[in-house]
């Protein structure tokens, strides 16, 4: 009996608490006149998650309700809390919590996007691109008229071609974080959706690739890609959007544009 | 008219561009440039719209701007671009305009190098300014084998990307000291 009480109230020996600072990027649209600054929560990493969506969460429920930011699954996969983390664009559900107390953890929506508030910004531009590049197997032998009749057979080479490419979450972590999508996001497509084209270039099962590349023939849905690279070194799911615009590049480079040009406009 | 002022200056000038962007925020967004704007399907069309649609409402809502530069973390892969982006400037203004310079002034080059020599400079000064002088062509010529490899869709994997990153930074500070003290 006594053993087990100095067991028990050993346990409950409170440990001092780790304080960690968030400094939060901050603005509200309802606030005439409200200024974008930052504001910085203190969190107890003891009593918290080791995620920083776990920190964020915390401070909404606990200390300021007003804080504002997407999420859903918690475990990567669905690409709601992509942010810009400690100067690195991530998914705050995947991204550790730095344990150094003394720095603060800078948080920002995703770089030069419209921030409808806090840390919610305007992705309807980046799911417009992707809608343009027509995301969706086309077959030319009228076969998607009876769609579910028979299975369009795929080897595993080329079932293999896919992969690196399918796992893309849409999270817009690469194409925020690309300088080149900065200053051109109206009409230079960004990593994401230039991925997501070659993905459905590269499928053996669709017959549109040359009027896929063809819809790329101009100066600035593929060729402002520079080869600045921060794409790749920031996707949270390790994929690389470099390489496949690259291979873009080389495959407008071989294709047979004057015969994708007939049949285009035939 | 910000797509021609791009396209007169190609590669080299990221602070005309960063100025055609302002220009083209208050144009209206002209996303017909694209090449095939007579085959649009129905697909093709809605997007373009919603595109259109986006810059309407958040210039009329006068929504801010996420902070991008001043809060970006500087990356191996983006310092080392912008070294090759501003070495190509820099050699792109300042060659020509020497050549020029040098073709109206009186006198041949080898005046000049000698009227440098009078001045008697401290020598460190003159280390610095041939380090200044050799590193843009060195970065910028072996960075260029890199993006060539690139061309190629060669060695885009993230950690073929750094080691080659930091291969060419190192070779360059190599060659251009090569250049500085043994030539």
């Amino acid at each position: 009996m006594q053993t087990r009480c100095a067991q028990t109230s050993a346990a409950t020996a409170p440990e001092p608490a780790r304080m960690k600072k968030f400094a939060v990027y901050r603005w509200d649209p309802e606030k005439p006149g409200d200024k974008p600054k930052m504001q910085t929560y203190e969190v107890d990493l003891n009593t918290c998650g080791p995620m920083v969506l776990d920190a964020l969460i915390k401070i909404k429920n606990e200390m300021d309700p007003t804080l504002t930011f997407r999420r859903s699954c918690r475990e990567g996969i669905c690409g709601s809390c992509s942010m810009n983390i400690g100067g690195s664009n991530t998914l705050a559900c995947l991204c550790k919590i730095d344990d150094n107390l003394g720095k603060a953890t800078k948080i920002y929506p995703l770089p030069h996007m419209y921030v409808i508030k806090d840390l919610v910004p305007d992705m309807s531009n980046f799911y417009a691109q992707y809608r343009s590049i027509e995301p969706y197997l086309k077959k030319k032998d009228g076969s998607d008229k009876n769609i579910g009749d028979k299975q369009y057979l795929q080897t595993t080479g080329d079932r293999a071609k896919l992969d690196g490419l399918y796992e893309c979450i849409l999270c817009a972590c690469c194409s925020t974080s690309c300088p080149s999508y900065w200053w051109n996001s109206d009409k230079y497509l960004g990593p994401a959706v230039l991925m997501q084209a070659y993905r459905w270039m590269v499928d053996s099962r669709d017959d549109y690739t040359s009027e896929r590349l063809f819809q790329m023939e101009d100066r600035f849905s593929v060729y402002r890609c520079h080869t600045i690279m921060n794409c790749t070194k920031t996707c949270p799911k390790g994929l690389n959007p470099g390489l496949a615009i690259g291979e873009i590049k080389k495959m407008l480079a071989k294709y047979n544009s004057k015969e994708a040009k007939q049949l285009a406009q035939a | 008219m910000a797509a021609m002022i791009r396209a007169s200056f190609g590669k080299g000038s990221a602070l005309l561009t960063s100025n055609a962007a302002l220009l083209s925020r208050l144009q209206p967004v002209v996303v017909t440039q694209l090449s095939h704007t007579s085959t649009r399907s129905q697909t093709e069309d809605i997007a373009y719209k919603e595109m259109e649609e986006f810059w309407d409402k958040n210039r009329r809502l006068n929504r801010p701007l996420s902070p991008h530069l001043r809060i970006y973390n500087p990356e191996l892969t983006s310092m080392l671009s912008l070294c090759h982006r501003a070495t190509g400037i820099a050699m792109a203004v300042t060659v020509p305009f020497v050549a020029a310079t040098l073709l109206g002034l009186p006198g041949d080059f080898s005046s000049y190098i000698e009227y440098i020599k009078d001045l008697h400079l401290n020598p460190a000064i003159l280390t610095a300014a041939k380090y200044v002088l050799a590193f843009p062509i060195c970065y910028h010529y072996i960075n260029g084998i890199r993006h060539l490899a690139w061309d190629w869709a060669i060695g885009f994997d993230l950690k073929t990307t750094y080691q080659s990153g930091y291969f060419v930074m190192a070779l360059a500070l190599l060659v251009t000291a090569g250049f500085v003290h043994l030539l």
